[in-house]
């Protein structure tokens, strides 16, 4: 009997520190005090007892666990509510302008180098922008050239407005908390949609076009 | 806030406030009045119950407090009780009950007769 207690005790350290720490000591004396009154009525009562406690284990701990993060996210909003906002757009910005660079600039950069004279990138006559990803003497490589410079001046903000719902979500804030950071998104959203709106317009084109010439 | 929004409450918590009802009560024995409550038909584990004992402290439905009167291994025992909110909800969850189940009634009268 003492050794399912000690076993139950031992388990115990699967819930979190906070619960564990207020409760672990009543709940095993809770166990002691059910082991000993099935005790009294044989070792099948025992049995029965222990695999109650056993089966339930797992889903209360993981529920404590959930409950304990939600618990320090609610601290956190309440504590540091602005701070944590303005600390966040910041990091998830940084992390948006971190993606951009380098899965659409250095690449960029890289292919305009690549395609660079040797020569004329040390004479320091680099131009990435007059080389294009696509051949744009056919029709489909026209409109994936197109395609791509919109990507290009797009992802900026797709990436500032990715790297702020990934970032928000990686620090496990997500979840629609602050009214500021919904404003944010949505304006990120917004600013997107405008621009790809705008390469649509005649000067739009224009300008994305004006150096295919 | 009014109780009426927080009910309907769960079998957990309507159970757990039903036997601090009498007074205040240690883990074990609310585990014991559940189970003669429900006529054996809810037994909580220890992890269920201290679980939804948690919640209800936090949301200060139930107090918890050493009972120097009770000491078990040298300590005055922790005890549980309810709070002026708690009894006001287990009261509104009680009458939500009576007039669903006085409803209820009615309606199989109507239909027997």
């Amino acid at each position: 009997m003492k050794l399912l207690w000690r076993f139950y005790a031992l388990l115990m350290r699967l819930y979190p520190r906070r619960f564990r720490e207020t409760f672990a000591e009543e709940m095993i004396e809770v166990f002691q005090m059910a082991l000993s009154e099935a005790a009294a009525q044989g070792w099948g009562s025992v049995a029965i007892v222990f695999m109650r406690e056993l089966l339930d284990l797992p889903t209360s701990i993981i529920r404590e666990h959930l409950s304990e993060q939600s618990l320090s996210l609610q601290e956190e909003t309440v504590i540091n509510n602005r701070i944590a906002f303005y600390r966040l757009c910041m990091i998830a910005s940084l992390v948006g302008i971190l993606i951009y660079v380098l899965l659409v600039v250095a690449p960029f950069f890289v292919y305009g180098i690549h395609q660079q004279p040797h020569n004329q990138i040390i004479g320091g006559r680099f131009d990435p922008k007059g080389y294009w990803l696509f051949d744009y003497q056919t029709t489909i490589g026209s409109f994936l050239n197109v395609l791509a410079i919109m990507v290009m001046i797009t992802s900026p903000i797709w990436s500032v407005g990715f790297g702020l719902i990934f970032g928000v979500g990686f620090v496990r804030l997500w979840g629609w908390r602050f009214t500021a950071q919904r404003r944010l998104i949505t304006l990120c959203w917004f600013l997107n949609i405008a621009v790809l709106v705008f390469t649509f317009t005649p000067l739009g084109r224009l300008i994305l076009t004006w150096h295919m010439d | 806030m009014d109780e009426q929004n927080l009910l309907p409450l769960t079998e957990t918590t309507f159970l757990i406030l039903l036997s601090l009802a009498p007074g205040p009560q240690h883990g074990y024995a609310i585990l014991k009045e559940i189970e003669s409550l429900s006529e054996g038909r809810v037994v909580f584990s220890t992890g269920t119950l201290y679980g939804a004992l948690k919640r209800l402290l936090e949301s200060d439905w139930i107090e918890r407090y050493d009972n120097p009167d009770a000491v078990e291994s040298g300590r005055p025992r922790k005890e549980y009780r309810l709070t002026d909110r708690g009894r006001r909800i287990l009261s509104a969850e009680t009458r939500r009950l009576q007039t669903l189940l006085g409803v209820a009634r009615l309606r199989l009268k109507e239909d027997e007769s």
